[in-house]
């Protein structure tokens, strides 16, 4: 179990290898341990049962079957582990479906790291 | 036939209504009572089971006094002639799915108000729980005195128009994903190469670039929401790109938008955000070298003179923007882009810093 100055561990769900290489980058440099930066939903899933991160941030288009919104459920359901939804198409349609995984927050694509961390932090200080 | 179906075409062409003239009681039965009974006649029957088209008939009382084929195919049923009221249609959805009572449809209007409709829309459920959206042009039919005594609609199958139309928002909603997706690509590269240059003049010059094509990216969601082909609100825009361009500096800076009730033409989007960008992290910039906090108040308001006048106004520290020989960022980048969008821009220093910019009317600038 981490202490109570180990870094917050987080997953990354993301596709996009260039996207997932900043996202883990400037999270680690906001002082976070990227636990993995998974590709596909079923990916994310294995992921989150093997960490058992503080969060998962999720992007919605993955590689493969499912989206991030189904891995969400799915990780939530198995872990209790929450999501940041950070996505270029936050519709109507999309919000309501990922209800069911109690999602922390939404963040619109494009967005800065800088920003992802400090809704990371804040998520984190609310729900403790 | 053919001549009396000339004639009775004649007769609603005339144009004479119930209400112009009301009819005694019981006048003999015309010619042409309906034409559910023209169209029953030999020979007119194949041609109208020959259009491509739906078309029915009702008495004046709204019941069904004749189908065509395709009326048949649309309803996915055979109405009961004399007995089936209004429409041919077995089940009617308003456009919204939600459930249309047969005696208000179209047809139902058309005849209690004695007018044509002209593109009611609708759609048929069929007994199979198959669905079809189509437009309703249903005209109240009179005899030669004038009084109704029925309608002929013709219904026009309108699902393959709005297959094109939900696919092309599909299409629209898969551009702008890859767009805010190559954004943050892009956002991502820039920050990759910010990461790795050793030189701190290097990072600050892509940090100054990721800022700039972040405010871009303010300005195409802010568009993307508005969802207008010419236009934008200048609120939302306002609130979404000043907050994107604050971000970064956090705490630093507590930021303020106002905007009286304006649309700004989509040319304008871009600059004016890489305009605002500029403005709000000079300002946060200079709080953060001094350490305080600063606050930045932006306001579009109405012009003295049409258009309308932008201010950005901090109470941060330091010496205010000002041109320094470079064009493509600083004020140098605000001025040009200014210039491009037919503003202007001036900076003034009194206990504040305030910036202006002048935006030429919308429609001058078009």
């Amino acid at each position: 179990m981490p202490g109570a100055s180990s870094p917050v561990r987080v997953l990354v769900a993301e596709d996009d290898f260039v996207i997932g290489l900043e996202l883990e980058a400037g999270l680690a440099e906001a002082g976070f341990e990227v636990v993995g930066v998974a590709r596909s939903a079923q990916q994310a899933l294995v992921m989150a049962l093997a960490e058992r991160p503080a969060l998962a941030v999720m992007d919605i288009r993955l590689a493969g079957r499912g989206d991030g919104v189904e891995a969400a459920i799915d990780i939530y359901r198995a872990t209790g582990v929450r999501a940041i939804f950070a996505t270029a198409n936050q519709d109507a349609e999309v919000m309501a479906r990922a209800a069911a995984a109690r999602p922390l927050a939404w963040i619109g694509k494009p967005y800065q790291v800088e920003v992802l961390a400090r809704l990371i932090g804040r998520v984190l200080a609310d729900a403790a | 036939m053919a001549d009396g179906f000339a004639a009775s075409r004649t007769k609603r062409g005339g144009g004479r209504r119930a209400r112009a003239r009301r009819p005694g009681p019981s006048r003999a039965a015309s010619p042409v009572a309906t034409a559910g009974a023209l169209a029953r006649a030999p020979g007119l029957r194949d041609i109208f089971d020959a259009l491509p088209i739906a078309v029915y008939t009702t008495d004046a009382a709204g019941r069904i006094t004749f189908y065509n084929e395709p009326a048949a195919i649309l309803a996915g049923r055979r109405p009961t002639l004399g007995v089936d009221e209004w429409c041919v249609t077995w089940r009617l959805l308003r456009p919204d799915g939600a459930p249309l009572p047969h005696d208000e449809c179209p047809m139902a209007i058309a005849l209690k108000q004695d007018r044509a409709v002209r593109s009611g829309e609708a759609i048929a459920l069929r007994p199979d729980g198959t669905r079809t959206p189509f437009l309703a042009f249903p005209t109240p039919l009179h005899d030669s005195s004038g009084a109704l005594v029925g309608a002929i609609n013709v219904l026009v199958d309108v699902s393959e128009r709005q297959a094109a139309q939900a696919r092309q928002r599909a299409l629209f909603a898969e551009l702008n994903h890859r767009i805010k997706n190559n954004m943050q690509l892009l956002h991502a590269l820039l920050g990759a190469a910010q990461r790795e240059t050793e030189s701190a003049e290097a990072r600050a010059a892509i940090a100054g670039a990721v800022q700039r094509v972040d405010a871009m990216a303010a300005a195409q969601k802010a568009l993307y929401q508005a969802g207008h082909d010419d236009g934008f609100s200048a609120e939302e825009f306002l609130a979404l790109v000043c907050e994107t361009s604050a971000q970064p500096f956090g705490e630093a800076v507590t930021l303020s938008c106002r905007a009286c009730e304006a649309e700004l033409g989509n040319d304008m989007a871009t600059p004016l955000a890489l305009i605002l960008n500029e403005l709000v992290t000079d300002a946060a910039r200079r709080a953060c070298d001094a350490g305080v906090r600063a606050r930045i108040g932006v306001e579009l308001a109405r012009g003295p003179q049409g258009g309308f006048v932008l201010g950005v106004e901090d109470d941060a520290p330091g010496a205010p923007p000002a041109a320094q020989g470079r064009r493509s960022s600083g004020l140098g980048l605000a001025l040009g882009l200014a210039a491009q969008i037919g503003g202007a821009l001036e900076v003034e220093r009194a206990s504040k810093t305030r910036c202006v910019l002048s935006i030429p009317d919308p429609g001058a600038a078009a």
